[in-house]
């Protein structure tokens, strides 16, 4: 810092002549450095925001431009040859071909343009260069959006912005100081945001144009696949998973029924439960006999007590999504066409890569019909061959006490109540015969635990069931909002009775707090917390939970207005403003907007010039003698007040002049006399005020 | 064959061109010796890198509708509402400035001239912050049609006085012929403050310039103006004073002149220490001439060397040249007009012809280079030749 002072003052140095034609470039080229350090250091700052998707030796390359770019900086000591660049610049490329498979075609761009910017910069040296960086570095900022979405990242990358555009300005104004560039290049944003707000609100928000390549990065939520054996890893996470908003607070269903509906796993490997391959196949079967998923018709059975409600989804890389059990999909208003399936679980055309709205229909009374016939029934009785033996002799033996499904599958639940299962994220490990000894030995474990057993158990004793995944309950943000965090996963069994497909939830038996009061609740009950550590014990107090309360706030706002602000939130907002929306209107709305676009420029840069600020008696005085100048057409110009009132005495009637004389008495008495300072200016301002309107009547009556 | 045919339709097209160009802006920036910049005579678009900002701006408006990231949209727009606001800004910077054409002092062919353009703030502002109103950046002169470029910054300080808000920039300017000339249009060019934009303008300050002959250094004739044609005498240039001769004037003494001269006469009346001048009359009266069979460039450059010496020496001289005949004389005044006739004479271009040509040629040692680009003015100066 105090070497870039030092700079500065070397600069303004005054033995440099003005108007010297450019031979002096070392004085030009103080300017330069300091913006390709600028540019170096916003291209490092990028280089940490976007760490999922660069490789470590780009970062590391990266990292080593920008030490260059110091030195060079620092000791102004000579470039690497470009030999150099170029030796490495291949070396790069083998490098980026050979692990580019591995990592994505969209990641792979990124990282090529990150090695390119590096190589680049470590020769920049000119202007075409420098402007070449600069728009990539503008792309980089745009990739980093492609993974952070948060309000802290926008707000981080507009900074990067910024400070890339003072590097553009302080390049470009050779002797303007530093200071000077900062306040330029400030307002020029802050004047930006609001045009470009009015653009975001008016200008059509497209579908998307072609398939871009998605990044091969961690999928996050749901796994596909559950094995009960493993440490609960969600449940430690207290990431958003997605957003409920309701049109009021009477339509949000009671804790109780927040079954957020996600996955259906029907393939049990003695260990692992997995969506079925028979059944990917069914689906794409019956999808290409193009008939009607179930789960489209239960809007028609029953219209009276449905909600409409809509979600944002957090970004999970996959296909699947979920919603309240059991809810249609409003694909007359989602941007992402949402399939439904026969196991009535929902797809989205495209993996989810960014915050979605989602809107949905929910219908609390609509059941599950076994919607494939004998297909499902057969799937859902399969059991792996020779294992946990212990738990299907007490199933058969459930079997021989209870004769309808029913009454076996509440004897299940009741042996969960009542031999003393305890409610555990951190169970002992169950490697062999997982089952037999969570039933009969350990009785301690979490959901999926409990799920994966009552399923088997009912398998066993002949009915056909399944394990469904998703979320339960959420956390009330507001009034009309749901939250609902990774930590609110669930499992739990769907059993085939009367050929409807009817929830049970073991877990309840055992924990039922879990589902009024959420996971920390249940968890508190047994004894245990969800997260321990020095954050846990702060994450109680109560300053922490207002400010995380009002975090989570901002960041729904966000996530709503900003990020899930599409082509429908867009008729939404413009139909609540003009009401319903016709072509004359949208042609109306885009030409106001650019005439307001207009207007703002003209506040911008032809501001009105505001009078001088003269005390309010002076002003009142200037006034009367404009409306003396309207009436009599003799112009004052830079007379003195007795000289001005010379010239126009004769235009006069009585009452004015006395007015008027008095005024200018005043006026040169507050102005020019010795103890101006001592005047009693609201005494002043009120006697002018009084004479003022004596000119006005007088003037008015004469124009009469 | 055929690319030579190209080459003259191409430079056919591109004179029309030019001509047409130079007929619109007669008719748009009519020619003052000073110029506000205003709103009619100055011209802005993106430059080379404001495109590229406009069309990545565009692709991230793309890549944000296609993955739907409202984000990037929102940063494509803000880069858009960023280029937009540039485009006043720009202009509002360049058109605070007002410029004025300084006398031009005449050259010679051989040397590089230079005019001095005074650039002067206009005052918008009013206020007392007028120095933060201030245009800024870097101006680029070039002389319209002609690629070389002369860089100025604006606004620097000079010497610390921060109120000082005329500068003159010193723009070289160059000719391989003698003759008068009318200047050619002065580009002035600005990209402050993003270098997004590039707002210039040509601008005619209806100056003209004369272009003395080379000077060479050689033998010509000297005729005393009083004798007759017959009493011709042939002198070395290097000929010097001489001292027996009239009495011409008094001066003031200066050391190193001899005692002799004193009139001591008026040391002993006043005290003033005076010096008797003497002038040769043959030497003040001559003619300069050259011999007919000379030809006639080389006469005139050896004319030329020849009156700036006389002139130098602070001589009587006239000039007898084929249609040029100047009574002999002396002073500034004299000596411009006679290098004027000298330059004038016989001159292959027309003297008020309004197109001149500003060559850079290699040849020209006293000439500094700005920029790389001196080839294709090579190239003109051919075109121009032919």
């Amino acid at each position: 810092m105090i070497a870039f002072l030092k700079r500065q003052g070397a600069f303004f140095n005054p033995s440099h002549s003005t108007s010297r034609p450019l031979s002096s470039h070392s004085l030009m080229s103080s300017h330069k450095s300091t913006s390709y350090l600028m540019l170096a250091i916003a291209y490092g700052v990028l280089l940490f925001t976007l760490t999922d998707e660069l490789m470590a030796w780009v970062i590391v390359l990266g990292m080593c431009a920008l030490v260059v770019r110091v030195l060079v900086f620092l000791r102004s000591s000579q470039l690497p040859h470009s030999r150099t660049i170029n030796l490495l610049a291949v070396l790069s490329l083998f490098a980026l071909t050979w692990f580019g498979f591995s990592i994505g075609l969209l990641n792979s761009m990124i990282n090529l343009l990150a090695v390119a910017f590096a190589l680049k910069l470590i020769l920049l040296d000119s202007k075409r260069d420098f402007h070449l960086l600069f728009c990539t570095s503008l792309f980089l900022i745009g990739c980093g959006f492609i993974s952070a979405l948060s309000m802290v990242a926008w707000v981080g990358y507009l900074g990067v912005l910024i400070f890339l555009l003072l590097a553009l300005a302080y390049y470009h104004g050779p002797v303007t100081p530093f200071s000077s560039s900062a306040k330029f290049v400030a307002t020029l944003v802050v004047q930006a945001i609001p045009i470009a707000a009015l653009l975001f609100l008016v200008m059509p928000q497209l579908p998307p144009l072609w398939q871009m390549p998605t990044s091969k990065s961690q999928q996050t939520g749901l796994s596909d696949t559950v094995t009960p054996g493993d440490i609960a890893s969600l449940a430690k996470s207290s990431d958003l998973a997605f957003t409920a908003t309701f049109q009021s607070n009477d339509d949000i269903p009671l804790p109780q029924q927040r079954y957020w509906r996600a996955l259906v796993m029907e393939d049990f490997n003695g260990k692992t439960w997995s969506i079925s391959d028979r059944r990917k196949q069914a689906e794409r079967q019956l999808s290409l006999l193009q008939k009607t998923p179930p789960l489209t018709q239960i809007l028609t059975a029953d219209t009276a007590s449905t909600t409409a409600y809509e979600m944002i989804v957090e970004p999970t890389k996959q296909n699947w999504l979920f919603s309240l059990a059991l809810s249609e999909p409003d694909n007359a208003k989602n941007t992402i066409f949402v399939n439904t399936q026969f196991d009535y679980t929902l797809r989205s055309s495209t993996p989810l890569m960014s915050k979605k709205s989602f809107y949905f229909t929910y219908v609390p009374s609509a059941t599950i019909e076994n919607a494939a016939g004998d297909f499902e029934r057969q799937l859902n009785s399969l059991l792996p061959a020779t294992t946990n033996e212990e738990t299907r002799a007490w199933a058969l033996a459930l079997k021989q006490q209870h004769t309808t499904p029913t009454e076996l599958a509440n004897a299940i639940m009741n042996y969960f109540r009542l031999q003393g299962f305890t409610y555990t994220l951190e169970p002992n490990a169950m490697p062999v015969d997982a089952i037999d000894t969570f039933l009969f030995e350990e009785k301690a474990g979490f959901c999926a635990h409990y799920a994966s057993a009552m399923t088997f158990a009912l398998r066993a004793a002949g009915v056909p069931a399944r394990m469904v995944t998703g979320y339960q309950g959420g956390e009330q943000l507001d009034d009309n909002v749901l939250q609902v965090r990774q930590y609110d996963a669930h499992a739990w069994v769907e059993a085939l009775i009367d050929d409807k497909w009817q929830r049970f939830d073991p877990t309840s038996m055992v924990a039922p707090s879990r589902l009024s009061f959420g996971l920390e609740q249940a968890l508190a009950d047994f004894g245990e917390k969800r997260t321990s550590g020095l954050l846990g014990d702060l994450s109680e107090g109560a300053l922490f939970m207002t400010l995380q309360n009002w975090m989570r706030q901002m960041d729904y706002q966000w996530s709503k207005w900003i990020l899930g602000f599409d082509a429908n939130k867009q008729k939404d907002l413009l139909e609540d403003l003009l009401g319903q929306i016709t072509t004359k209107k949208m042609t109306a709305v885009f030409l106001s907007s650019l005439s307001i676009v207009g207007v703002i420029l003209l506040v911008y840069f032809f501001p009105i010039k505001r009078q001088p600020n003269l005390p309010k008696h002076q002003r009142i005085y200037r006034n009367a003698l404009a409306l003396v100048e309207k009436r009599t057409g003799v112009n004052r110009h830079h007379l003195s007040p007795q000289q001005y009132l010379e010239q126009v005495d004769s235009y006069l009637t009585h009452d004015t002049k006395a007015s008027l004389h008095s005024m200018t008495a005043l006026f040169n008495e507050s102005v020019y006399s010795a103890e101006s300072d001592n005047l009693d200016k609201s005494h002043l301002t009120s006697m002018m005020k009084k004479h003022f309107d004596t000119v006005k009547k007088s003037i008015r009556q004469q124009n009469a | 064959m055929i690319s030579i045919f190209k080459r003259t339709v191409k430079q056919r097209f591109s004179h029309r061109w030019l001509s047409l160009v130079t007929r619109w802006l007669d008719k748009r920036i009519p020619p003052a010796s000073q110029h506000r910049l205003t709103m009619n005579n100055i011209f802005v678009l993106p430059t080379g890198f404001g495109w590229a900002f406009i069309i990545m701006s565009l692709c991230l408006f793309l890549l944000g509708t296609n993955y739907q990231n409202n984000l990037m949209v929102l940063l494509s727009y803000i880069l858009l509402s960023v280029m937009l606001l540039t485009l006043f800004y720009t202009h509002q910077n360049f058109a605070r400035l007002a410029v004025k054409s300084m006398p031009l002092a005449p050259f010679h062919c051989h040397q590089s001239g230079t005019f001095y353009l005074a650039v002067v703030q206009q005052d918008m502002s009013g206020g007392k912050d007028n120095l933060s109103k201030q245009s800024r950046g870097n101006i680029v002169a070039s002389w319209f049609g002609h690629k070389t470029q002369y860089p100025f910054i604006l606004g620097a300080k000079d010497n610390g006085n921060a109120q000082h808000t005329t500068q003159r920039l010193p723009i070289p300017i160059t000719h391989r012929t003698r003759g008068v000339y009318t200047l050619p249009r002065l580009t002035l060019a600005c990209d402050f403050p993003l270098g997004l934009y590039k707002c210039w303008t040509h601008l005619d300050f209806s100056a003209e310039v004369v272009v003395y002959a080379k000077p060479l250094k050689g033998e010509v004739i000297k005729v005393s103006a009083s004798n007759d044609e017959s009493e011709q005498n042939t002198h070395n240039t290097a000929s010097s004073a001489q001292s027996s001769s009239d009495f011409h004037s008094l001066t003031d003494y200066k050391e190193g002149l001899p005692l002799n001269r004193v009139v001591w006469k008026q040391v002993a009346k006043s005290g003033d220490w005076v010096v008797k001048e003497f002038a040769d009359p043959l030497q003040l009266k001559q003619l300069l001439s050259v011999d007919a069979n000379v030809e006639t460039e080389t006469a005139i450059s050896l004319l030329t060397f020849q009156v700036l010496e006389q002139s130098q020496q602070g001589n009587h001289f006239g000039l007898k040249y084929q249609s040029i005949d100047i009574e002999p004389s002396s002073g500034e005044t004299h000596t411009h007009q006679c290098l004027t006739a000298l330059a004038c004479l016989r001159n292959t271009s027309s003297p008020f012809e309004n197109n001149a040509y500003i060559n850079r040629t290699g040849n020209n040692a006293q000439e500094v280079s700005h920029t790389k680009k001196t080839s294709p003015a090579k190239k003109m100066s051919k075109a121009a030749r032919s």
